[in-house]
């Protein structure tokens, strides 16, 4: 992976910088009040200024610093963090639920970082996508067959008996032991 | 004699069948991650939420707390045998004991970290029995601008106790606070960072959150550092110590006992600090200084019982004062919430079952471990040799499904994901993220206390200053970040905390 002269405190700061201003912009839209009478916007305003100080602070720690780097990988998943939230906040606005878009995206970014982050998230991610849907049975068989590529070595055979064991395992504990209501079978399927 | 009621009614509690059982499942559970590498107890106790939420109050705690101090004792068995720290808060004995365990005295080493771990339970325990009702009654005084202050000193605890940058666990602190706010505002009503999605409008659930930054982060770094275990057993040997190692841990436990009691109780105290402190205390006070790295008795015994002696003083603040002193704390303190028990001093008074039941299950569950704990041992680094690639992909699944089982709901499982992400940067840009989940769950509380106390001064910020408690307070605060700026503790806080 190609490596930046980048410090991982100018990410870090700039992560804090960002996430204050956001915060601050979006608190400004709630009623602000005064000291004696808090609006719902006074405190998260206070929060995102000194968010965005602090982030400022550490920007400028880092400058005393140079000559770490940090890799390309590692910048693409820092800023797939600010895309998710602008993409879910954007879709909440028209209605619409964002977060199957902002998943992608975020898987997307991650692809390029490392094997072990993006299939161990597009393992649960897929899990989360077809539960509903596809029930216990097929999510977790997804999970599983997502989440053997982060580590080579386990073999075929051996995922689908560990898939079996771990079903049969989430079976008793979770929906016969205590009740949860999880949805087992693909809806397809009538039970 | 109050205590002594009151401890009789703990038993009676905790000595059901039900409650027992959830001990046992608690302190079982909690040796089996704690010797296990790469799961944590807050990893554990976060999967565990959900379930819990078809328990009675009582056993859910019971079993919760059981996890937290289970996993002391598992962390050390394998830091001993094998040199491999299941916890971080073993990593202190894995140095002195491994090397007791080469020369042959692995059965003494482990007989003297369980024996010195269950007399410092024992004595935490009786210590929050005396001074429970004493904290709760003082905490009763507090008004809300002392009670802010008192998170103020709860939240640069936290600071103290994270690794690396000041300033970036003080941002990750704020942010915490920031991610503590999504949802409905209880004053206004006002939905805040919610982005008109309607499963925001609850606010962010703290499992999800603990989820994504310990657990799914935490798997993705096991799998990127790749997992080289040598599981190569040494041979446990006679059990029973020496008349002369006994003589020598003696007062080290003692020591240990005390010094783990105290920093236990202090705000980002618990388990960790009070082993490392212990362990650098032993060394300094020993004569034969040399002899520490080398297998020296002391440096199993100090340690040992200062962690378990620390995560148990460590409820005293959740409990007393409902300020949850570190990540472990803040889980409790989530569950209670759950439950709808808001942690603080009117637990006592409200639901003494619960209060006194927990405390006398953590002594019940103490003596379990030490029983089960001896027997066990070749059970337990057994377990060692099931190879990572079969453990994480039944985490992720148990994990999904507790998610999922929070609300029945995908948006949840989905939100983890992303929190996953996060946990991942931050760890590679060096962010501690316990400071974070602290402040996420005092976050709502804070700007309640922060809301009322200004209500009250009209506004005036000097009445955090004003009142007695509340200064004392801050000063406290103030005087805790001080101390981490000065040059060389700042450089022994770093040593200290560097992870294995």
């Amino acid at each position: 992976m190609q490596r930046l002269r980048l410090s991982p405190d100018v990410l870090a700061g700039a992560l804090f910088l960002l996430a204050g201003v956001g915060v601050f912009t979006v608190a400004g839209q709630y009623p602000v009040g005064d000291a004696a009478r808090m609006g719902p916007g006074y405190f998260p305003r206070l929060l995102g200024g000194l968010l965005a100080v602090i982030g400022l602070a550490v920007l400028a720690g880092s400058l005393r610093k140079p000559g770490t780097t940090v890799d390309r990988g590692l910048l693409l998943a820092w800023s797939s963090v600010p895309v998710f939230w602008t993409v879910l906040a954007g879709f909440g606005r028209v209605g619409l639920s964002g977060i199957d878009l902002a998943l992608a995206l975020l898987l997307a970014f991650c692809g390029f970082v490392s094997r072990a982050l993006f299939w161990v998230l597009a393992g649960v991610a897929l899990f989360a996508l077809l539960l509903d849907a596809c029930g216990l049975v097929l999510a977790s068989l997804a999970l599983m067959l997502a989440a053997r590529r982060a580590e080579p070595e386990l073999a075929w055979r051996g995922t689908l008996a560990l898939w079996l064991l771990l079903l049969l395992a989430s079976l008793a504990i979770f929906v016969w032991g205590l009740g949860t209501p999880l949805p087992v079978w693909p809806r397809f399927i009538p039970a | 004699m109050d205590l002594l009621a009151n401890l009789m009614l703990g038993f009676e509690t905790a000595l059901t069948w039900t409650n027992l059982v959830y001990c046992f499942v608690g302190v079982f559970l909690g040796t089996l991650i704690g010797v296990l590498p790469g799961i944590g107890p807050i990893a554990t106790m976060a999967m565990l939420l959900p379930v819990t939420y078809a328990l009675p109050p009582v056993a859910a705690l019971i079993m919760l707390a059981g996890i937290y101090y289970g996993a002391q004792y598992g962390g050390s068995t394998t830091a001993i045998l094998i040199n491999l720290p299941g916890e971080a808060s073993s990593v202190v004995t894995a140095l002195d004991g491994y090397q007791m365990a080469r020369r042959g005295r692995a059965g003494a080493a482990l007989a003297i970290a369980a024996l010195g771990s269950f007399f410092a339970g024992t004595v935490a325990t009786l210590l929050i029995a005396a001074f429970a009702a004493p904290l709760a009654e003082l905490a009763f005084q507090f008004g809300p601008a002392d009670y802010f202050s008192l998170m103020v000193l709860g939240l640069v605890g936290a600071v103290v106790l994270a690794s690396g940058s000041l300033l970036k666990a003080l941002a990750m602190i704020a942010l915490g606070l920031v991610l503590g706010l999504v949802g409905t505002d209880v004053n206004s009503g006002t939905q805040r960072f919610a982005f008109d999605i309607p499963e925001l409008g609850d606010g962010l659930n703290f499992v999800v959150v603990a989820m994504g930054l310990f657990g799914f982060a935490e798997i993705i770094k096991n799998l990127e550092a790749g997992t080289h275990r040598t599981t190569q057993a040494v041979s446990i040997g006679k059990l029973w110590p020496s008349r002369d190692e006994l003589r020598e841990a003696t007062p080290a436990v003692l020591r240990g006992t005390s010094f783990g009691a105290v920093l236990g109780v202090l705000p980002g105290g618990g388990a960790l600090l009070s082993a490392f402190a212990a362990y650098t205390l032993e060394k300094r006070l020993s004569r034969t200084p040399e002899r520490f790295g080398r297998g020296a008795v002391a440096g199993v015994a100090a340690p040992e019982s200062a962690n378990n002696a620390g995560a148990q003083t460590s409820f005293i603040p959740l409990l007393t004062l409902g300020l949850p002193s570190n990540a472990v704390m803040a889980l409790m303190a989530g569950a209670m919430m759950i439950h709808d028990i808001q942690p603080g001093p009117q637990v006592m008074t409200a639901n003494p079952a619960l209060f006194w039941g927990l405390i006398v299950s953590m002594w019940i569950g103490n003596l379990m471990l030490l029983m089960l704990n001896l027997p066990l041992i070749g059970l337990w680094v057994r377990l060692l040799t099931v190879p990572y690639r079969y453990l994480y992909p039944a985490i992720l699944l148990f994990c999904c499904i507790g998610v999922y089982s929070l609300n029945n709901n995908v948006f949840d499982v989905a939100l983890a994901v992303f929190f996953g992400l996060l946990g991942y940067v931050f760890l590679k840009l060096g962010c501690e993220p316990a400071p974070l989940l602290l402040a996420f769950v005092l976050g709502p509380q804070m700007e309640e206390h922060l809301r009322r106390a200004l209500l009250l001064a009209r506004g005036s910020w000097s009445t955090f200053v004003e009142r007695p408690i509340s200064l004392g307070l801050l000063i406290a605060a103030g005087m805790l970040l001080v101390l981490t700026l000065i040059p060389a503790l700042a450089k022994r806080r770093q040593e200290a905390f560097i992870e294995d």
